[in-house]
């Protein structure tokens, strides 16, 4: 087989013209020789005859104005892709459609926005949601049941129990203070101008009886202190005061007899429970001694013969450190203050 | 390459032709056409076997050619690199429309179809060498040929076309096709063996 194919390249560069001199002379020795190879030589002979013997075909007279006309046009087209950035406009159409797709998604957000609106869940309540809290304002008190059957706490319940400020204030001090005078209606004048000038008429209860009125205050330290203050100047008009101090948490009562306007207000001004009973013992023990020795220092001679009324101690420095106020607990605590103003005779 | 081989290489009046052409001369460029367009037409037109699709062809080679008039390295002759962009284009246009080829082939009718057979046996069964001038003047014989031409794959059709059509030598086949020199010798001669068993079956 491999014979036959190079005899057969042999032929056909013998009828092509292409073989060597020394190939030519041994082709024609095969064909001298083996009727076969004979054979074969003439039908690739008349095999490239028969291509040979197709006429030749010209090409079209308007060959060279189609290539010429073609050309000019591939020119022109040429031409007018230089007028424009490709890149440019490759940008310009990626910009579109980034553009194209982000307003696209935005028309979905809107969308999604709305229809969440109408069919998601009801908003939360802004107000602040203390579940634990909730515990104390119990409405309907029911039977108590394992942790695990217990109803959670819904996040509406919660939010109505809670108010606006603790319900419960702690009451941080309580004092009565009982004064007698002559003057009753010059001092209930005062005592209501007082109220009314440092915004305390909403929180006094007022009660007239025969010959006495009552003024039950209920406010913060500051308040009542603004307020103990503006008592100072009818406080001479007062036949005798004196102020009965309690705490909410105890039971133990102090009675300060003889008291003055600034032992009232330093109470008034202590920082804890616990101050405004000890400065009223004080105070107490201070004035029972100045009552026991009436008689000896009622008046003492000032040196030019005039005879005056000696100034009722107040407390000393070191102890004026209890006045300090406690700004934090100050802030949620509540002073009841009470004056019952009693005429004498 | 050497200087002077390249230099042989070149057909005098091509390369003055494309000379001329390269500095804008558009005379030159249309010598140059006229000089080719009937051989390259006529070798896209035996392999194609459509005769618009040969004039496209024809004109889409030459555009090409003009426009990388300025590529052309001088290694080989004009001659045979408007060939490579001829066959190229036209074995790259076959690929595509296999169909097509065959079809513009079927317009005879059985009658004449019949006789174009007798026609090729008698040849075929001839001692005698056949008169060309006889064949060339019968078109359905000349059909029948195309058509068993046709049916060659495209390599092997190329190979003989440029050969026996176009009468290159095994050299300039070779530069052509980008082929070994011994690579066109076995294609040819597989070719040839092939078209003659096709002419047989056609009988």
């Amino acid at each position: 087989m491999k014979d036959q194919t190079k005899i057969d390249e042999l032929l056909n560069g013998y009828i092509d013209d292409q073989l060597s001199q020394r190939q030519t002379t041994e082709v024609q020795r095969l064909i001298a020789h083996d009727e076969q190879v004979a054979g074969r030589l003439r039908e690739l002979e008349k095999c490239k005859m028969l291509l040979e013997s197709l006429p030749i075909a010209e090409a079209p007279a308007c060959m060279l104005e189609d290539i010429k006309s073609a050309l000019e046009r591939k020119t022109l087209l040429e031409q007018s892709s230089y007028g424009f950035d490709e890149h440019k406009g490759i940008r310009h159409l990626i910009l579109r459609k980034v553009l194209a797709a982000a307003a696209l998604i935005a028309i979905v957000a809107v969308l999604v926005a709305v229809v969440y609106t109408i069919l998601g869940p009801q908003a939360v309540p802004q107000r602040p949601i203390a579940v634990e809290d909730a515990k104390p304002v119990i409405l309907n008190p029911v039977k108590e049941v394992p942790i695990a059957e217990k109803p959670q706490p819904t996040l509406v319940a919660t939010a109505e129990v809670l108010p606006d400020k603790p319900t419960a204030r702690i009451v941080q001090f309580a004092g009565t203070l009982d004064v007698k005078t002559n003057s009753l209606i010059v001092v209930d004048e005062a005592i209501k101008r007082s109220i009314e000038n440092n915004g305390l008429s909403q929180c006094l209860k007022f009660e007239k009886k025969d010959r006495e009125n009552t003024y039950a205050i209920s406010c913060t330290r500051d308040e009542l202190s603004r307020f103990v203050a503006d008592l100072k100047d009818i406080w001479p008009l007062f036949d005798s005061a004196a102020l009965l101090v309690s705490t909410a948490e105890s039971d133990e009562k102090v009675r300060v007899g003889n008291i003055n306007a600034e032992q009232t207000a330093e109470i008034v001004n202590q920082a804890s429970k616990f101050e405004h009973i000890e400065a009223a013992k004080k105070f107490a023990s201070l004035n029972n001694t100045l009552t026991g020795a009436k008689g000896t220092l009622t008046a003492i001679d000032d040196g030019r013969g005039n005879l005056i009324t000696p100034p009722k101690p107040l407390l000393t420095s070191g102890e004026r450190r209890i006045k300090k106020i406690a700004v934090d607990e100050a802030e949620d605590e509540t002073l009841n203050f009470t004056i019952v103003v009693s005429a004498d005779n | 390459m050497e200087p002077d081989q390249k230099v042989k290489n070149i057909n005098i009046d091509d390369s003055v032709l494309v000379q001329q052409c390269r500095l804008g001369n558009t005379t030159a460029m249309e010598r140059l056409i006229l000089k080719y367009q009937s051989r390259i037409y006529n070798v896209i037109l035996k392999i194609c076997a459509n005769v618009d699709d040969a004039a496209e062809l024809t004109q889409e080679t030459f555009v090409k050619i003009i426009e990388n008039i300025d590529r052309f390295e001088r290694r080989s002759s004009f001659y045979t690199w408007a060939f490579r962009i001829a066959v190229n284009l036209t074995i790259n246009y076959c690929k595509r429309n296999v169909k097509l080829g065959f079809s513009s082939l079927d317009t005879t009718s059985n009658g004449e179809q019949d006789d174009a057979r007798g026609a090729l046996k008698e040849i075929l069964r001839d001692e005698s060498s056949p008169d060309p001038a006889r064949i060339a003047e019968n078109k359905e014989l000349c059909e029948l040929i195309i058509k068993s031409l046709m049916k060659l794959d495209d390599e092997q059709r190329a190979v003989i076309v440029l050969r026996d059509i176009e009468q290159m030598s095994y050299k300039e086949i070779a530069d052509v096709l980008e082929l070994e020199l011994g690579t066109v010798k076995s294609r040819l001669s597989r070719a040839r063996k092939n078209l003659r068993s096709i002419l047989e079956v056609l009988l």
